[in-house]
């Protein structure tokens, strides 16, 4: 009996501590004496995971980490004035219809105030083919779609993607490579902002139709 | 050239828009689409299909121009037009507005010229709306491509009165 209790309790303070770090509504914790330089986090959360749901509880991301850290940036007056957390291997997957895309990198920062996500060093954004029905015959060849590029800003409400940065599209239809880009993941388009050059695979098998 | 249609298309642009709901792909800004032969040079081409199924290709400028060999060996058929349309199933190229048409020394203008890349074959039309000038089309016969005609029946006159 003990041995539940005391793995209710530790289950307890999990969800509380993913709770304090992402309950942006209201500020849960309340704010501790002074904080020595911002650098020490005040809070951290090994293996994190989190999904956001919208206001008709559909679940629109998920996000988990391996490292979340959590710091504070003190004002003049040592007061905070905003909050961020630095994270380690963030791993984000959006929710369309059909086929979740997954955005992943090695570093990761999220800025509370201004909910934005940069993440950088091997940001990867693909989405997966579509689930095969029972019997349906299995694609030629994965029709997956992969981005690269080196550093992203995201912002997960608005479901944008930005980068000035190289970036790399990969389709099983050929390879795109452009400087800059913007990824809407809602109206499902992609803007490339300089120097695309692209090659489109024409198929073996040339079924080129309407 | 016959397997230009089987190339890959490369293309290099200033920007790019892909538009995955919709199903194009949208570049802008000294665009230049090659495959095979065929080179297209254009202010903003768009490419109608997704996943492996291309439909037709659009290019606008002021003007967009083409260029492809037909055949090994031959002169480059050139093209030049505002708008151009090639439909990559039936392999045919729509030209429209200040249309310009060229190959082998003979050259066409008008507003609506279709070329039948497969077969080699154009067709010239005016626009059926217009006025004046608009409604006609030119061609341009150079003497030498005249001349090799002249001869041509002589030529046969002669081999068929042969025992």
């Amino acid at each position: 009996m003990r041995k539940n209790r005391f793995y209710l309790l530790f289950i307890a303070m999990g969800i509380a501590s993913i709770v304090m770090l992402w309950d942006s509504s209201e500020n849960v914790i309340t704010p501790p004496k002074a904080e020595p330089a911002p650098q020490i986090p005040y809070a951290f959360a090994e293996n994190a995971a989190t999904r956001y749901f919208n206001d008709n509880g559909v679940l629109e991301y998920a996000f988990t980490a391996n490292l979340l850290e959590h710091f504070r940036v003190l004002g003049d007056n040592r007061q905070p004035v905003d909050e961020y957390t630095m994270v380690d291997h963030p791993h984000f997957t959006i929710y369309q219809e059909d086929t979740p895309w997954h955005v992943e990198s090695v570093d990761g920062k999220l800025v509370r105030s201004s909910e934005q996500i940069a993440l950088w060093d091997t940001v990867r954004i693909w989405q997966e083919p579509p689930e095969r029905l029972p019997g349906e015959e299995a694609p030629a060849y994965r029709e997956a779609s992969e981005l690269t590029t080196e550093k992203l800003d995201i912002n997960p409400v608005e479901k944008v993607a930005y980068t000035d940065e190289p970036v790399k599209i990969l389709t099983p239809y050929g390879v795109i490579n452009a400087v800059g880009m913007t990824a809407n993941f809602k109206n499902r388009k992609i803007e490339l902002h300089h120097k695309v050059h692209a090659i489109h695979r024409i198929p073996e098998d040339r079924s080129l139709n309407e | 050239l016959p397997d230009d249609r089987l190339q890959d298309l490369s293309i290099s642009a200033d920007s790019a828009e892909l538009d995955d709901l919709n199903g194009t792909t949208t570049y802008a800004g000294s665009v230049i689409v090659e495959q095979g032969s065929m080179k297209i040079r254009a202010e903003k081409v768009v490419i109608y299909g997704r996943k492996d199924t291309y439909s037709r290709v659009v290019a606008t400028g002021t003007p967009a121009r083409l260029s492809q060999v037909p055949k090994p060996g031959q002169e480059p058929v050139t093209a030049r037009a505002n708008r151009m349309e090639y439909q990559i199933t039936s392999e045919t190229l729509i030209l429209l507005d200040n249309a310009a048409f060229r190959q082998e020394g003979t050259s066409l203008s008008g507003n609506r010229i279709e070329y039948d890349v497969k077969k080699a074959v154009v067709r010239a039309g005016g626009k059926a709306d217009a006025e004046g000038d608009d409604r006609r089309v030119r061609m341009v016969i150079p003497p030498k491509a005249l001349s090799k005609e002249d001869e041509q029946p002589a030529d046969n006159n002669k081999s068929s009165n042969r025992p």
